[in-house]
């Protein structure tokens, strides 16, 4: 046990694995490891684009027999899209009873523990419509900020009310 | 009379004046001139040479060296010649010892087989033997065996038990039975004798050999030196002899013997020789010990000369010194030894025998003690010579200083003395012979300057008088007059001295005077005569003075007496001027400041000045009374020379040519002359008429003649202008041939350097295309290394991208994982963990193929670079090599052209060296054409010359006939 000392720090102060996205060069997001399915790294090509769907949407993608939704996150918070020009994309599938979405990013991070007492309150912090996808924000030394994304927010689908997905 | 004595009193004078200015001027030729006497031999010539101290020094050196040396010599001698008649004793009795030692074993033998002769079993054999009957085989073996024990203990050869009929009993080595065994007759003598015999014998290695004897084996000779000892064996009872003993020990290569004297006195040489029938001498045993103890053996005599003088000398024992053995000397001992000696109860006498010995032993001291002994010696007397050498060499020249020094000195003095240094004078420092020298000398320079001083005043007033001889009239009287006067009233002391002089026709007047500073000179005047008693010239002439201490006591008239007072006469001296009775003048003296009493030396010194000066005077007077006797004649020859002056203006017409003037004729003596006179002319009249005639034709002719002989000489002149012109041509001609000839070797010579430079430049640039090559070569091959790194760069970045993908997807792997682990809840915490590690990995080893990646990227950009500088290099490789072969061949064509100039050039230099020797042979040509012409020019001259003089002299005659008035 002695070889994870941060386990067990972790488990003192209740510390969550969060995964970590980086969503453009400026920002990073976290979303909780409990409703994330898998991070996988797909060509362009397996990618299948959906014509009528909204800009952000960039389309199916057919995980092991699955066939996930694959949005562009930076599209999506009105940020500038992901290169397209790119090979591959990186996509972190969040699934929540079942439903599932894939979330394109720059980069996937990796694993990140937070404190869930540290996650303060998004309003006034970001612009107001990022607002309702996220949790809310999280400080840390030296100066980063990680928005925390609410999952359920993207899954509820009430969201892509002009976007043409529907979740299952 | 006189006039001619005082001629040759001039001449001498003059004489001994030049004697005494050629002394001053050159006194030190006259010095060195002085001729020394010097011996003739060479040594004795430059020791009389020698300055005093070198003299004493080296005769004092001399002394101390012969007398150092002669005792160190001595010295040396005697320690030489003591140490080696010590040597030779020592060697002698060395030798005695070596011959006892020698002698120790034979008489160990003989006591030995003494006692065998007592042995019963011995006794029995013989017994047996001598009464004819066969020895039983145990007792014939009892007594080999006792023998052979003899051999073994004493290391012998021989133990043989001889019958009396000289056959053999018994022996100890090889069965001999029965043989006839009588070596040196020992048998038959121990027989005769009756008592034991001791023998020095040879013995041949064949004998030995039957005998059988150890040692016969290792004999390296024929033969060997025995000893033998014979011993009767007499039958107990009757003594008579009934066998004989022999035992025999061969000495050759028995250390033994010479080991025992050589150890005994620790070292040296030691020998046993013997002599052979023939006269010759074998070693036969020797050893010789070094200092550090190692024994030599057998090492032989080098000369055996002392081996012969033994033998020569049996009685004596023979030393020799300085023998040198193996390079060290030796003094060398050799004693014989008797060939036989008999044993009898005094001891042991040697026998006499007609052989000459046999057995010789030698014993040779080493002499290097002796020599070192010599050579310390020699080296302390050596140096203690040496410092008292010094020592003597310091004490003369300390000596020499004290003697030469004030010689020196003295010398010096002296010579600076005879130089004209008239203060010359000697220091006296010491109180000896040189002081007294000195004194001496200083005394001589005294008197000699005093004396000089006496003869420069004599000669200097014989000067002046000398002056007064030669004066031929009053005024050249007078200057030296005055002098005269001058010094002899300082000598006499007066304040005025004046000469009044008689002239010959009686009157008087003051010829010179000296007044002492501010008294009036008598000379200003007038009757002055008035005073000096005239009217008693007769007195004057019998010489009669006149002496006045005081003229106030004298008679004289007041008006004389107002005279003196004038001339602040208080005393007076008159002294008359006299020769033959004849009075010149008077001299007269005067004090002027107070009145004084006349000294008879003053007297005599006035007198005495008095005659000189009437000699001179009287010759002035002769002089005087001769020149109005010419004078006389002169009014004579005055009215015959009027005469004469009338002829002459008379027939002045002659003599400007006129002949036909005529001379009136008168009476007397110059009538005479006019008479013949015009008898003369009329005769010449007659002569010039017909010299006018013939000189007219002469002229005419010769004026022909010599124009003809003008153009003649002209003309030659010319020729010979004009070859002169061409020879000058020609040697300027023959000068730019040189020149050409010159410069056409120095053009050679720089055409040959530059055909060498060159070469040396090809040989070079073929260097320069070779090394070219060679980096070409390397270059590209340089590239080529650098082309394969680049290339295996690429690979390191595919494999970099490879791993890099590998990473990608470890880190993808291991967010699944944590994503597996979160899911999985509690149980997973631990897997969480694990994966979070292996993502990290994966991060690291992205950055790290990141790093890599940027390292390969910068090593291949820097590749590249290098390739293209490759590139470029060898492009410009490429251009150096053209560049150079073409240089390469410029100097190939230098190198051809050069030689071809050079051999130009020679061409050019045999061609005007051709050249210049024939314009040589032209220019000899022309100048004996030249000379020739030369010639030719100048006899022309002369002829003209000649011819002019000719003309001239025929013009000279013709205007001189022309003077002349005929008709």
């Amino acid at each position: 046990m002695s070889q994870y000392p941060e386990l067990l720090l972790s488990s003192l102060v209740q510390k969550e694995a969060y995964l970590n996205l980086q969503v453009n060069r400026s920002t990073q997001v976290i979303l909780p490891m409990t409703q994330t399915q898998e991070v996988v790294v797909r060509e362009k090509e397996k990618i299948t684009p959906i014509p009528n769907m909204g800009a952000f949407v960039l389309g199916l993608l057919n995980q092991r027999s699955q066939v996930v939704w694959v949005i562009d996150l930076a599209a999506m918070f009105n940020f500038t899209p992901l290169n397209s020009e790119l090979a591959t994309y990186n996509i972190a599938i969040i699934s929540i009873n079942k439903k599932s979405l894939g979330l394109a990013v720059e980069e996937i991070k990796g694993i990140k523990q937070i404190n869930p007492e540290e996650i303060q309150s998004p309003i006034g912090v970001v612009n107001p419509s990022l607002v309702p996808y996220l949790k809310g924000c999280v400080f840390q030394k030296p100066s980063s900020m990680y928005l925390v994304l609410e999952p359920q927010a993207f899954l509820s689908g009430k969201i892509y009310y002009n976007s043409g997905i529907n979740i299952r | 009379m006189t006039k001619e004595l005082e001629i040759i009193e001039k001449v001498q004078l003059e004489k001994s004046l030049a004697l005494q200015e050629e002394n001053r001027q050159k006194p030190g030729s006259k010095l060195e001139q002085e001729k020394i006497n010097l011996p003739q031999a060479p040594l004795a010539r430059w020791f009389a040479k020698l300055p005093i101290g070198r003299k004493q020094l080296t005769v004092l050196l001399l002394s101390q060296l012969l007398s150092i040396l002669g005792i160190a010599g001595l010295g040396a001698y005697l320690v030489s010649r003591t140490g080696h008649t010590k040597l030779v004793t020592q060697s002698q009795s060395e030798a005695q010892v070596t011959r006892i030692n020698y002698m120790i074993k034979i008489n160990q033998m003989g006591f030995g087989f003494r006692g065998q002769a007592d042995n019963t079993a011995i006794i029995n054999a013989s017994l047996l033997a001598a009464q004819g009957q066969i020895i039983p085989p145990e007792l014939e073996q009892q007594v080999r065996q006792i023998l052979r024990g003899e051999i073994n203990a004493r290391r012998i050869e021989y133990a043989t038990l001889v019958g009396v009929d000289q056959r053999i009993i018994v022996n100890a080595n090889n069965n001999r039975k029965g043989e006839i065994f009588n070596p040196e007759n020992l048998v038959t003598q121990v027989i005769q004798a009756g008592e034991q015999l001791k023998a020095s014998a040879i013995v041949s290695k064949d004998e030995l050999v039957k005998e059988g004897a150890p040692l016969a084996a290792r004999l390296t000779t024929d033969d060997a030196l025995i000893r033998y000892t014979a011993t009767p064996v007499k039958e107990p009872g009757s003594n008579r002899i009934i066998a004989v003993l022999i035992s025999g020990d061969i000495v050759n290569g028995k250390l033994p013997i010479v080991k025992e004297t050589v150890e005994s006195f620790r070292g040296g040489y030691s020998a046993v020789y013997y002599r052979n029938a023939d006269g010759s001498f074998s070693l036969a045993s020797s050893l010789k010990q070094l200092e550090d103890g190692k024994q030599i053996a057998d090492l032989p005599l080098e000369k055996l000369n002392v081996l012969q003088a033994a033998v020569n000398n049996p009685q004596e024992s023979v030393t020799q010194q300085d023998v040198e053995i193996q390079g060290e000397d030796y003094t060398v001992t050799a004693i014989t030894l008797p060939n036989l000696w008999q044993e009898t109860a005094g001891g042991m006498i040697p026998k006499e025998v007609t052989n000459p010995p046999i057995a010789i032993l030698v014993r040779g001291t080493p002499e290097k003690d002796l020599h070192m002994l010599l050579r310390n010696t020699l080296s302390i007397q050596s140096g203690i010579a040496g410092l008292a050498i010094l020592l003597s060499l310091w004490l003369a020249s300390l000596l020499g200083r004290a003697i030469t020094g004030p010689i020196q000195k003295l010398q010096k003095a002296t010579e600076r003395f005879a130089r004209g240094d008239r203060q010359s004078r000697s220091p006296i420092t010491t109180g000896d012979e040189i002081g007294q020298l000195a004194k001496t000398f200083n005394f001589l320079a005294d008197n000699i300057t005093e004396s000089e001083r006496e003869k420069t005043e004599q000669l200097h007033q014989k000067q002046l008088f000398n002056q007064i001889l030669q004066a031929r009239n009053s005024s050249e009287l007078t200057l030296p007059l005055q002098e005269v006067l001058t010094e002899a009233r300082e000598k006499l002391g007066v304040d005025r001295l004046f000469l009044y002089r008689f002239l010959p026709d009686g009157t008087g007047y003051l010829a010179s005077e000296a007044v002492r500073g501010e008294f009036p000179y008598a000379l200003e005047e007038e009757n002055l005569d008035s005073l000096l008693s005239l009217e008693s010239s007769d007195s004057y002439r019998q010489g009669q003075i006149i002496c006045q201490d005081s003229v106030e006591d004298a008679n004289y008239s007041i008006e004389q007496l107002q005279l003196l007072k004038r001339l602040k006469v208080k005393s007076n001296l008159i002294v008359p001027i006299i020769q033959a009775q004849e009075l010149f003048g008077l001299l007269v003296a005067h004090y002027c400041q107070k009145e004084h009493h006349w000294q008879l030396t003053q007297i005599d010194y006035s007198q005495s000045l008095a005659a000189d000066l009437a000699q001179a005077l009287g010759g002035l007077a002769l002089i005087e009374s001769k020149q109005k006797e010419a004078e006389r004649t002169e009014a004579q020859n005055r009215q015959i020379q009027a005469e004469l002056l009338r002829l002459l203006n008379e027939v002045e017409g002659a003599a400007a040519g006129n002949l036909n003037v005529r001379a009136n004729i008168t009476e007397g003596q110059i009538g005479i002359v006019a008479d013949f006179f015009n008898v003369i002319l009329e005769n010449l009249r007659d002569i010039v008429t017909q010299v006018k005639q013939t000189t007219t034709e002469v002229n005419q002719s010769l004026r022909n003649e010599a124009q003809s002989i003008y153009q003649l000489t002209d003309e030659s002149r010319q020729q010979a202008e004009k070859i002169q012109q061409m020879l000058n041509s020609l040697q300027e001609m023959s000068q730019s041939i040189q020149a050409i000839a010159e410069n056409a070797s120095a053009a050679a010579k720089v055409a040959r350097n530059a055909s060498s430079v060159a070469q040396l430049g090809q040989e070079g640039m073929t260097q320069t295309v070779e090394s070219i090559l060679n980096l070409r070569d390397t270059v590209s091959n340089t590239a080529k290394k650098v082309k394969r790194l680049g290339e295996a760069s690429q690979k390191i970045s595919k494999v970099i991208a490879l791993i890099n993908e590998i990473a990608l997807k470890t880190n993808l792997l291991a967010v699944n994982a944590s994503i597996e682990a979160a899911r999985a809840g509690e149980e997973g915490r631990g897997f969480a963990v694990v994966a979070e590690e292996v993502g990290q990995l994966a991060a690291q080893s992205a950055t790290a193929t990141k790093e890599i990646e940027q390292i390969v990227e910068t090593i291949q950009l820097e590749t590249q670079e290098v390739v293209e500088a490759m590139e470029i290099g060898t492009t410009q490789v490429v251009q150096g090599t053209d560049l150079v072969t073409n240089a390469k061949e410029s100097l190939q064509k230098i190198v051809t052209e050069s030689q071809q100039i050079d051999q130009l050039v020679q061409i050019i230099s045999l061609a005007t060296i051709s050249q210049t020797s024939t314009s040589e042979e032209l220019t000899d040509l022309m100048q004996e054409i030249a000379q020739i012409a030369n010639q030719t020019a100048e006899s022309a001259q002369i002829i003209s010359q000649s011819l002019e003089k000719t003309v001239a002299s025929a013009l000279d005659l013709q205007t001189s006939v022309e003077t002349f008035t005929v008709d």
